[in-house]
């Protein structure tokens, strides 16, 4: 649940998993809608993967996401989202994992 | 591809599932020891088969499906699948709560009401999905059996529905047609496990 908490403490990672309410996405659809570099997205990709928040799947070349959250979860996202939780900043882009580095396109 | 949620939660929330059940089954043994009082034992039961809806309810979300076995828009039936869950735990809260605080005379046929009202809520929304367009019977069905563990709740979330029917027929009209209704429950989960091996021999 730590995790979950954790994940749900950043407005970016908040906002993919709203993005992904609507169906799965790739990840570079997903990067698309951000002004971040891949990296720091991969980076967020891994914790919200490491909370259970998403799952992914790989497509070819490319990776895809997929929401995987309960409703006391969704509940928590709601509640992050009206109170703006921000607790911790995002791990820089050396805490990406590697696989993100070579197949999120 | 396996895409079943292996995560902690799942397995805390299986776990979960098997104490609930246990619990009900020794405080069934308790009673026919005459080791707790009747009240206690209908509020205890009743609280379990509440919190078991909670828990599957809150856990259907997590069961996430392969990508290749949604359809190309799956946004109508994804909501669709956060909405009925979110029905279900509130049902169980309710029930939860009515178990736990309401006068022993009504708790049965009102906690029995509630949980058929998320039941059928959870259903109509289902109903309102197909029929306005959001998503084909075959899309919805494919939503709800289309992986083992879903197939495992949904069967699970069955057996809670004709608890719920039962508790309340039983409150109306007595015990003999509480008897009478076991008939209907096995003969729909066999329906139900019919459905089940005929999805995953054809997947085979």
């Amino acid at each position: 649940m730590n995790n979950a908490f954790k994940a749900l403490s950043d407005p970016t990672r908040r906002r993919v998993l709203e993005l992904l309410k609507q169906g799965p996405l790739s990840a570079g659809e997903l990067a698309d809608q951000f002004k971040v570099s891949k990296s720091t997205m991969s980076a967020h990709f891994a914790i919200l993967r490491e909370a259970g928040l998403v799952v992914s799947e790989k497509h070819g070349k490319s990776v895809v996401y997929q929401l995987q959250i309960s409703v006391l979860e969704d509940a928590l996202l709601g509640f992050a989202k009206l109170f703006g939780w921000e607790m911790s900043a995002i791990p820089q882009a050396a805490t990406a994992p590697d696989e993100d580095k070579e197949t999120e396109t | 591809m396996t895409l079943e949620s292996e995560t902690h939660g799942s397995r805390i929330s299986t776990a979960l599932i098997v104490i609930l059940v246990i619990a009900v089954l020794a405080i069934a043994a308790a009673t026919e020891f005459d080791l707790i009082a009747r009240e206690y034992a209908k509020r205890g039961v009743g609280g379990a088969m509440a919190l078991l809806l909670l828990v599957l309810g809150n856990q259907m979300p997590k069961l996430v499906l392969p990508v290749a076995a949604r359809q190309a828009n799956p946004g109508p039936v994804l909501a669709a699948e956060r909405f009925s869950a979110t029905i279900l735990v509130i049902a169980g809260l309710a029930a939860l709560a009515v178990w736990i605080w309401w006068p022993a005379a009504q708790m049965m046929p009102l906690a029995g009401a509630i949980v058929l009202a998320g039941f059928g809520l959870a259903m109509a929304n289902w109903a309102r999905v197909i029929l306005t367009g959001g998503a084909s019977a075959a899309e919805a069905s494919t939503s709800l059996l289309a992986s083992q563990p879903r197939m495992t709740a949904l069967m699970l979330l069955h057996a809670l529905f004709w608890v719920a029917v039962i508790f309340l027929a039983d409150s109306i009209w007595g015990d003999a047609v509480s008897r009478w209704l076991t008939l209907p429950f096995i003969l729909l989960n066999g329906g139900v496990a019919y459905l089940y091996s005929r999805r995953f021999k054809r997947q085979d």
